[in-house]
Formats: C-alpha cells, sequence, structure tokens
C-alpha cells in the first residue's frame, strides 16, 4: 500500500511502535499517535451507534469516542479484564484533528520495527480484510500487523452518513431534513 | 491607620519642614545654588506624598502648588529672587499651621505669589481642599511574556489603564474590544468551573457534611453566575450583521430591476456570537433567493394588484430558549406541484408517493433535490438550501417554512440562545443517564400503568385532554430489560410539536456543558451533544427536535420518502 | 512560598505604612531609604517585586531602576513606580527605565494591595 511505502521512504529503517493485544492478535500502533493510555474508565454506551464505536468516554475533561478495532478485524470480543486498556491517539477525521479511544484487551510495549521486516498483507493466509491493514510485520517468529487507521475510521464515517437500517427499533434516523 | 504610625509621619513632616525652612533661609544668601533648590524641591515632593498618604489632603494641595513654583525654578536657569523666598517663607509657615490643624493666611494669593516670584506664565494650580490634588491613579502594564515572578491572569492580557488627560479615570461605563478568541477561552473556561463545580456537590453529597454543602451551595451560585456573565458578555445583537443584507437587498435590487424594500423587526434581538456569525451565510443565502425567485417582476405585480416594490421582511424575537427568525417575502409562493415534479425527476419520491403539502415543500431542503445548476424554472427555492438547512442545524436549531400561492414563502429558523452551556435534565433510563435541555421540558407526569404497554398501537396520553404522543425512552435506545414501575414521562417540545419521553427516573437539574459529538457519533440525530457530570462520567443530551419529529412517525408517506431518499 | 518586596522611599512613615500593610496580607517586606540603600539590600536577597519612589537622597528612583535593571538576572521582577506626579513625563522615563507601571501617591492600603495582586503572587 501506497502508506508504507511512504512510511519508509520517510523513516530511517525503524518505526517506534506500542504493541498491544486484540483477541489473539499482536497489533503495533505508531508511538507518535498515542496521547496516553488509560484504566479502563466508565464508559456511555452511544445507543444506534455503529457497533464499531459504540461508547464514550471522558478523558481529561474531553468527550472521547472510543473505537473497537475488533469488530473491523472480527476478532473475538472478550469482556473488560485486569489488562484492559484504553489508548488515547491523535487522529484525523474529515481533515480535522480528533482525538479517539481504542480498546486493546491488553497493552505490551513500545518497541522499534524494523522496516526491512514490513510486508504488505498477504492476499490469502490471514482473516484481516486487507484494506484495513497498512502492513505485517515478522516479530519473534509471531505476526504483528499495523492497522491503517486512517482507512478505518475514514470507511466508519462513510458507513455512519449513510444510515444503514439499524437492529435497536430503528434508532438511526433518515436525514433530519425530509422528516421534518 | 496606627497611632505609632501617625506619629511617625509627623516627625517626619517636622524635620521636613525644618529642613525646608532651613533651605529657603539658605537660599536668601545663596539664591544660585542648584544643590539647596533641589533641596527644597525634594523636600517638598516628599511632603506632598506623604502628606496625601496620611490624610492631610489640604496640605498635599497646597504643597503641590508650592512645589510647582520650584519646578519651575530648578528646570529654568533663574535664581531664587529674595521676593521668592520671602514668599516661600510665608508658604512654609502655611504648611505648619496645616500641619497643626488650622488654617491661616490666603493660600491662593501666597500660591499666586509664588508663581508670579518665579516668572511662570502659566497659573500655579490653586488647592482645591475638598479634590485630591493629583488623580489618584494606576497604570500597571504586566508584560505580556510569562514571568515566573508574575501573576499572570488568565486569559494573560495586559492590563492598562489607558493614559492621558482625556482617558485618565475611565470610570464611565465605557466599551473594550476583545478578541473573539478570549470570549472562547473565558467560555471553555466556565465550562471546566461547572464541570468541577459538579464534581464538588456530588462530593458534598455523598459526606453529608453541612459545611461542605454550604461551601458548595455558594459555589454553585457563584459558578451559575459567572456562566450568566460570561454568556451575557457573548450575547450580540442580530443587527451586527444586518447591515450586509441592506448592502445585498441594493444590490439584488439593482441585478433583477425589481424594486425591494427589505424590514427589519427585532434587530437588537441578541444570540451567542458564534451563531450570530454563523446565521449570516444563511440568511443572505436566503434572501438572495427570496429576491431572485420569490419576488415577481414589478409588472407581474401591478397586474396582480399588489404594490409595485416587493418587500423582504426580517425579523427576530426571543421565545424561550430559542430565539425565532423569520424571513418572509411577499411574492409568489412555492408551486408545490412544480416541486413535486422536480423531486420525481430527481428520484426523491416516487412518482405515485402521498405526500401533504407541508411534505412536498419541505423537500426543497433535501440534498440533491437542487444541484449546482440554478433551477430558475422553478419558484426559486432550492438553490442550496440544503446547505441553509444544514447549518442551521449544526447550530442545534431547525428549519421551517410555509408557503401560499400568491402570498409569500416564510422560512422560520430556531436557534438556541447559547452553544456552550445549558440546563439540562439528568434522567435514567435502564440505568444509562441522558440530559434533556430543561428549556424544553413542559412538565413531568408519572407514566399511568395501563400504558405501560409495550405492545400498544396508539401511543397517545392524555393531559389535561390534551393528547400527546409518547416515546418509550428504553424502546429508542434500545435498552435492555424491562422497566421498574412508576416511570415517568417528561413532555418536551419544539416547533409547537410536543412528546413525551418515558424514562424510568428524573435524577434533577444540573448545568450542562455541551461538547460536539465526534465525526463518528454527529449523525446520531437522536443526540445533540454529550456532557460530562459530576462523577467523571459522560451523559448524552438528547436532540428534543428530532425527537418530536420522530413521535409523529410512522406516517406511511413518510416512510416512502424515506426509502426514496435512502 | 512568601513573596519578598523591596519598598524603597526615603520617607519613614510611607515605608511603614506600606510595609505594615503588605505584611498584614501576608508579604515579606525589604525596606530601603534610597536606590543606594535598595541596591546594597538586594545584592543579598532575592526580591519578587519592588515598589520605588522617585525623589530620594544618594540615588534617585530613575537610577536606582536602571541599576537594578542592569543585572540579567533581575530583567523579570516586576518594578512599579511610585510617583506622585500625575504627569505623562516621569512615568514615561519610569516605564523606559524599567519599570512595568507606575501608581500615584497618595493611595490607600486597598488600592496598594490591589496592585501587589497584580504584580506579584502572593
Amino acid at each position: 500500500m501506497s502508506l508504507v511505502s511512504s512510511t519508509r521512504d520517510r523513516t530511517s529503517g525503524s518505526l517506534d511502535v506500542v504493541t498491544l493485544r486484540l483477541g489473539q492478535d499482536t497489533l503495533a500502533i505508531r508511538a507518535g499517535l498515542i496521547r496516553e493510555v488509560l484504566e479502563p474508565v466508565a464508559i456511555t454506551r452511544v445507543p444506534g451507534a455503529p457497533e464499531f464505536c459504540t461508547g464514550l468516554v471522558n478523558v481529561r475533561g474531553t468527550v472521547v469516542p472510543l473505537a473497537d478495532l475488533r469488530v473491523i478485524f472480527g476478532m473475538h470480543r472478550g469482556p473488560v479484564g485486569p489488562d484492559t486498556r484504553i489508548l488515547v491517539l491523535d487522529l484525523s477525521m474529515e481533515g480535522r484533528a480528533a482525538v479517539v479511544g481504542i480498546i486493546a484487551d491488553a497493552v505490551h510495549e513500545v518497541t522499534r520495527i524494523s522496516q526491512d521486516s514490513l510486508q504488505d498483507v498477504p492476499a490469502v493466509g490471514t482473516s484481516w480484510p486487507a484494506q484495513f491493514v497498512e502492513a505485517i510485520a515478522n516479530r519473534d517468529s509471531s505476526v504483528v500487523m499495523i492497522p491503517d487507521l486512517p482507512a478505518i475510521f475514514a470507511s466508519a464515517l462513510s458507513t455512519q452518513a449513510t444510515p444503514v437500517s439499524s437492529h435497536s427499533g430503528g434508532t438511526q434516523l433518515p436525514p433530519h431534513q425530509l422528516d421534518r | 491607620m496606627d497611632e505609632e504610625t501617625l506619629a511617625i509621619f509627623r516627625a517626619e513632616a517636622d524635620s521636613l519642614v525644618e529642613s525646608l525652612e532651613g533651605g529657603l533661609l539658605a537660599l536668601q544668601t545663596r539664591p544660585g545654588d542648584r544643590a539647596l533648590i533641589d533641596q527644597v524641591f525634594r523636600d517638598l515632593h516628599t511632603l506632598k506624598g506623604t502628606g496625601g498618604m496620611f490624610g492631610y489632603t489640604e496640605l498635599a494641595a497646597f504643597v503641590h502648588g508650592f512645589e510647582s513654583a520650584f519646578e519651575a525654578l530648578r528646570s529654568g536657569s533663574s535664581v531664587a529672587s529674595s521676593e521668592l523666598v520671602a514668599i516661600s517663607l510665608k508658604a512654609h509657615d502655611h504648611i505648619v499651621a496645616l500641619l497643626d490643624g488650622q488654617s491661616s493666611g490666603d493660600p491662593d494669593a501666597i500660591l499666586a505669589g509664588l508663581a508670579a516670584a518665579v516668572g511662570d506664565q502659566t497659573p500655579i494650580p490653586g488647592p482645591r481642599p475638598d479634590v485630591a490634588p493629583v488623580a489618584a491613579d494606576i497604570d500597571i502594564v504586566i508584560p505580556p511574556e510569562p514571568q515566573p515572578a508574575l501573576r499572570v491572569q488568565p486569559p494573560a492580557a495586559p492590563v492598562s489603564v489607558p493614559e492621558g488627560p482625556a482617558s485618565a479615570p475611565a470610570k464611565s461605563s465605557s466599551t473594550i474590544r476583545i478578541s473573539a478568541d478570549r470570549l472562547d477561552e473565558m467560555m471553555d473556561r466556565v465550562g471546566e468551573l461547572v464541570i468541577a463545580e459538579a464534581r464538588l456537590a456530588e462530593i458534598a453529597a455523598k459526606s453529608g457534611s453541612p459545611t461542605l454543602m454550604s461551601v458548595t451551595e455558594d459555589i454553585q451560585r457563584l459558578a451559575t453566575g459567572m456562566r450568566d456573565a460570561t454568556m451575557s458578555i457573548r450575547m450580540t445583537p442580530l443587527s451586527s450583521i444586518t447591515g450586509r443584507f441592506r448592502r445585498l437587498v441594493h444590490d439584488l435590487a439593482d441585478q433583477t430591476g425589481k424594486p425591494i424594500e427589505l424590514v427589519l423587526e427585532g434587530e437588537d434581538t441578541e444570540l451567542d456570537k458564534s451563531v450570530v456569525e454563523q446565521l449570516a451565510e444563511p440568511l443572505m443565502h436566503l434572501i438572495r433567493n427570496a429576491a431572485d425567485h420569490g419576488l415577481e417582476d414589478p409588472m407581474t405585480r401591478i397586474d396582480l394588484d399588489k404594490p409595485m416594490a416587493g418587500t423582504i421582511t426580517l425579523s427576530a424575537r426571543h421565545s424561550g430558549a430559542e430565539v425565532l427568525i423569520q424571513l418572509a417575502d411577499d411574492g409568489q409562493g412555492l408551486d408545490a406541484g412544480r416541486i413535486r415534479a422536480k423531486a420525481v425527476e430527481r428520484g426523491l419520491i416516487s412518482a405515485e408517493a402521498d405526500l401533504s403539502r407541508n411534505e412536498l415543500l419541505r423537500l426543497v431542503f433535501a440534498p440533491g433535490f437542487s444541484t449546482a445548476e440554478r433551477v430558475t424554472e422553478l419558484s426559486g427555492r432550492g438553490v442550496g438550501m440544503d446547505v441553509v438547512s444544514r447549518t442551521i442545524s449544526d447550530l442545534r436549531g431547525s428549519v421551517d417554512l410555509d408557503s401560499e400561492p400568491g402570498q409569500g414563502t416564510r422560512i422560520t429558523l430556531r436557534l438556541p440562545l447559547t452553544l456552550a452551556i445549558i440546563d439540562g435534565l439528568l434522567v435514567e433510563v435502564a440505568g444509562e443517564r441522558f440530559t434533556i435541555p430543561l428549556a424544553a421540558v413542559e412538565e413531568i407526569v408519572e407514566l399511568p400503568e395501563i400504558l405501560d404497554d409495550q405492545q400498544a398501537t396508539a401511543r397517545l396520553l392524555d393531559i389535561r385532554g390534551r393528547l400527546v404522543p409518547y416515546l418509550p425512552l428504553r424502546e429508542v435506545f434500545g435498552s435492555p430489560g424491562r422497566p421498574g414501575p412508576f416511570q415517568k414521562i417528561v413532555v418536551v417540545s419544539s416547533g409547537g410539536g410536543r412528546v413525551g419521553l418515558v424514562v424510568d427516573r428524573i435524577i434533577g437539574s444540573n448545568q450542562t456543558v455541551i461538547k460536539q459529538l465526534s465525526p463518528l457519533h454527529s449523525g446520531l440525530k437522536i443526540f445533540s451533544g454529550a456532557t460530562i457530570l459530576g462523577d467523571g462520567a459522560v451523559a448524552l443530551i438528547l436532540d428534543v427536535p428530532s425527537l418530536v419529529t420522530r413521535s409523529k412517525r410512522p406516517s406511511p408517506s413518510v416512510n416512502r420518502l424515506q426509502e426514496a431518499y435512502v | 512560598m512568601t513573596r519578598r518586596i523591596l519598598v524603597v522611599d526615603d520617607s519613614p512613615s510611607v515605608r511603614r505604612m506600606v510595609a505594615m500593610t503588605l505584611k498584614a496580607a501576608g508579604y515579606d517586606v525589604v525596606e530601603a531609604g534610597d536606590g543606594v540603600e535598595a541596591l546594597e539590600k538586594v545584592a543579598g536577597a532575592e526580591v519578587h517585586a519592588v515598589l520605588t519612589d522617585q525623589n530620594m537622597p544618594r540615588m534617585d528612583g530613575l537610577t536606582f531602576i536602571r541599576e537594578f535593571r542592569a543585572d540579567a538576572s533581575r530583567h523579570r521582577i516586576p518594578i512599579v513606580f511610585l510617583s506622585t506626579e500625575s504627569e505623562g513625563e516621569i512615568k514615561e522615563r519610569a516605564r523606559a527605565a524599567g519599570a512595568i507601571g507606575w501608581m500615584v501617591k497618595p493611595f490607600d492600603q486597598a488600592k496598594l494591595l490591589s496592585v501587589m495582586s497584580r504584580v506579584v503572587a502572593a
């Protein structure tokens, strides 16, 4: 993917990341995107919101949407446990800076991945949707996946822009322009 | 001021007076001695300053005049004439008398004599015992760069009393200009304050300490006052943007060849500054539409027995916690048939859709109803009307439209007074908390048990003979479990419509700092934002207009409309 | 942390009045009768703000401000100029010399404290 090659060109040989566990998989997120890592806090459910982002949390006085990458990658969604963490990320949405939280079943370490070990996601052999994977890397004989966060959030935004039928008694309203 | 300090002053003054007398006497023999002149001046100066500090205002005023004479002597090159020394000694005696609380001689005459003796053409300011000799004044400019040793007041603005005699004691209610950013920052701070205050209230209530609770009440009162004051600072009259409307109408009249009269009503109606700013663009749009397409050309109007000049009326008024802004024209009105044809052509509705006139008119707000090309063959409204509608709904307002063929069109915008903080009613639904804007709440009643039936088909509640539709929020939110007994109905209204919202429990009212939802959730029309509660949890704020609209469904025609749209 | 204020005035009664007021409000006060004494005092002690008169023996206020500011480590210590003059010229000279502002004598205790709270954290 173009994003990977451009990142490879820009950085000299390695990538600082934070590794985390989601379901049975290990993911890596650029350390520079991470604002902070929080213990689980009170999560407010947003009725009618897409599965990918059904929660809101209070991060130091800011209301931050809480996204669940496990929904995107079809991973097992276990309950909140002692290792569960919320990673607060600085991203960009619709061209504006946005703070977003993502759930992690556990956060492992800050580490460095060598650019040489990065590969595009193979067409077969994984259950991950290729358009949401920026790259994968082999580390210590296991696979680390770097999610394509811009692609994931862009997709989430476009899904919510065209309402899909909702399970919960039709909480999704059609655009209110027609609704009045 | 204690006795001891006064005694010190008196001793100091006595020694100054003595030094003054000695200096004056020495000047008799050495009239050109600059050091002596300086000494006399300094003595007078100190006497003036300290005298004023210790309440000897008459003395200070007199010494001020005396000092001026020596100032003139000091800055000039003249010598102390024997005439000056003689009258100065008289002045000295007068000072001694004033210190003793007596009044002797004629201070005005002495001062006039002093002035004459130094050859000063400008009269020395006479003593004004009733007025402080010098304007009590302070001018401190705190340097803008952050300084560890300084308290930089947030917002870190240089505090400066303007200098110059014209503006010396700026005590009258004058106007100052403040950058909008500072106001926004202030509002943010007030928002933080309100959230912190809610936390405090929570802690105080848990503690049960009467002292803590009473302090908390004080803080709450102060925070509310602070909020109101800050909001009132941000209120801006609509007149701040109407100037450009006059200009626009003038230009439009030229362009279209139609005489147009713009009538403005309630221009002094105030709204939050950010609301007013964002209103300018949509209102210009509506005016342009009215002039371009709403108003007939002059000949047609004369044929129709209408005044030749078309009238566009922009009016604004308060209505509860909302401001209503109406833009009306006396033109040809909307042609429902043509709107229908257009909507079918655009694929917005099916050809056989059964829509009321109002539903048809509202189609002009649909995205895709008009495209970039101008739809001039239509009665006009459509060019960017979806943009107008979106802007208003982004401001948490709503748009309504009504039109009579041949009579004209009226578009009503309903806008909240402010975007930042509202009073909210906190309710609980299936263990989750939500906030309802209090301004929209009409009443709260208990849900009659007989109506608590999920299978009920007609959800109408009889409130004192008036039928009100109601929505069980548990159902709207897809909440799990069954409600307990004693559910409440919060009756809310918006735009003339009302709906009862069924909740499990009323928690209470609170100040609600509105936080915008991220783009991930902003498409959920039933929520207008979120807020942070006293315990740090996030609660969603219900969007009353959408809930009222929602209660009007399901109507088959509108359902079809949605299908066609989606 | 207690804030220490240097009060420079040749009038003992003014110094006393200012010192008493500031001490009662929780400040620490160092007094000096003129610019020379003031420079001696600040050589040995850290001060957080300075109030100075203009007309004093040995060294006047303006000269003192310039001397005080000559030491780069004191560039950020606020100096308030006490003056009996409401005219602009001396104020401007004081400001040019390095005062952050001026206060006209006579002033009362409330005004003094309000000014101090603006220039230095209590």
